[in-house]
């Protein structure tokens, strides 16, 4: 009768795992093709106002044309008394008693962020091409938003976008 | 001497590697994407005396913190002043060379074949340059970009195969806001305005080429060097040209 089982009780035949790898490396390409890196966590609140047909940012972002400024109440509660606030590569910028910053810091950073880049990006994308994304928070005073835009006609980078979020 | 068999080296922790990798890209990307609305910022210009613009030509939009007023008037629904820059944009248009008073602007027909005599004469340009030896350089490149734009404007004027109704070039439609007024009434217009070209250009669109200006802008964008397409974006965006002037605010 048991001439047919050999060896015992032999457990379930193990699967073949040798295609997990192929597997695997699909899906982490996907991610990688289908998103792109988060900016860093801004040190300010943000509230976005909602806004139907706006542009893609996304294609900017993989040639790294933009650069990103962000204009909201401070995360830091002790903080919080500095009111609506600009926030450069993290660093916040708040505003003196008469509500002026510290004359030109948009336009400053923006040429140094510029300077930074290697000559073969600059000549293939000039400071006026360059956008400036402007993401501020719904309730932030549209002054300044002006005063942005301002220092960045002053040193001619002439792009610059309001941020929403997309709707539909 | 015998043959020695290479190892085979072990893949079975590739998997892990693998694993690890996706780990880290999934937790530091973003599926969000960041949409805005692109601007120009006009260069700073010295004038003596700033030109006087006829009043039909402008669409004034204001917003203070509760209100909305286009042309001096309370306009209590947002959402309805896409509706009023698309009236803006098409009241005269089927009205060329009529005579009429009205507050919209008027619209007069390009002339294609001064559009034809540029593109000529910029191509005359270009290959002289070409001929001489010279290839790249500042000059070149000024050129050609002459050359291209020209191109683009004679290919899609034409393109529309009868002539081109144009609005007036002084019709802007103009934002002010007061300083203190919140970002998203600011944005509010900017969306309405962005709608109201949509509506126009995606109508125009459909009718001329039997596909959305969406689609088409898209894919423009995708495939730079496919001229025809290039054209055609052109061509809708001559029809109904984004022109807004944001002025600074006073408090």
């Amino acid at each position: 009768m048991s001439k047919f089982r050999k060896g015992g009780r032999g457990g379930a035949p193990a699967v073949n795992t040798s295609s997990l790898p192929d597997i695997v490396f699909m899906l982490l390409f996907f991610f990688m093709v289908a998103t792109t890196s988060k900016e860093v966590d801004p040190t300010v609140k943000i509230d976005y106002t909602p806004g139907q047909k706006s542009r893609d940012l996304t294609p900017y972002k993989q040639r790294s044309e933009v650069d990103f400024i962000y204009l909201g109440k401070p995360r830091n509660k002790s903080r919080e008394s500095m009111g609506y606030v600009l926030s450069l590569d993290n660093v916040l910028q708040g505003a003196k008693d008469d509500g002026l910053y510290t004359s030109n810091i948009v336009g400053r950073w923006k040429l140094d962020k510029y300077n930074q880049k290697p000559p073969r990006t600059k000549e293939s994308a000039p400071l006026a091409t360059i956008v400036t994304c402007v993401k501020a928070d719904k309730n932030s005073p549209s002054g300044m938003i002006f005063k942005i835009r301002k220092e960045l006609q002053d040193v001619q980078a002439y792009s610059i976008a309001y941020a929403v979020k997309a709707k539909d | 001497m015998a043959k020695r068999e290479i190892p085979e080296v072990n893949a079975g922790s590739m998997a892990d590697i693998a694993f690890l990798l996706l780990i880290f890209f999934l937790v530091t990307t973003t599926m969000d994407k960041d949409t805005a609305y692109l601007r120009t910022i006009p260069q700073k210009i010295k004038v003596d005396k700033p030109i006087e613009l006829e009043k039909k030509n402008v669409l004034l939009i204001k917003a203070n913190n509760e209100q909305f007023f286009i042309r001096g008037k309370i306009f209590d629904n947002p959402d309805l002043i896409s509706e009023y820059i698309i009236k803006f944009y098409q009241f005269n248009r089927n009205r060329i060379g009529e005579i009429y008073n009205s507050e919209f602007p008027l619209y007069f027909y390009t002339n294609i074949a001064d559009a034809e005599a540029d593109f000529n004469s910029a191509m005359e340009k270009l290959n002289k340059l070409k001929n001489a030896g010279v290839s790249s350089g500042p000059k070149y490149d000024m050129t050609n970009e002459i050359f291209l734009k020209a191109e683009k404007t004679f290919y899609g004027l034409k393109l529309y195969g009868a002539p081109v109704p144009t609005i007036s070039g002084e019709a802007h439609i103009r934002i002010e806001v007061k300083e203190s007024t919140p970002y998203s009434t600011f944005a509010k217009i900017q969306a309405e305005i962005e709608e109201a070209l949509f509506i126009l250009r995606e109508e125009e669109s459909k009718k001329l080429f039997n596909e959305g200006y969406g689609a088409l802008s898209r894919k423009a964008e995708q495939e730079k060097g496919n001229k025809e397409l290039g054209y055609k974006v052109f061509l809708l965006e001559h029809l109904y040209p984004q022109r807004i002037i944001e002025v600074a605010p006073k408090n």
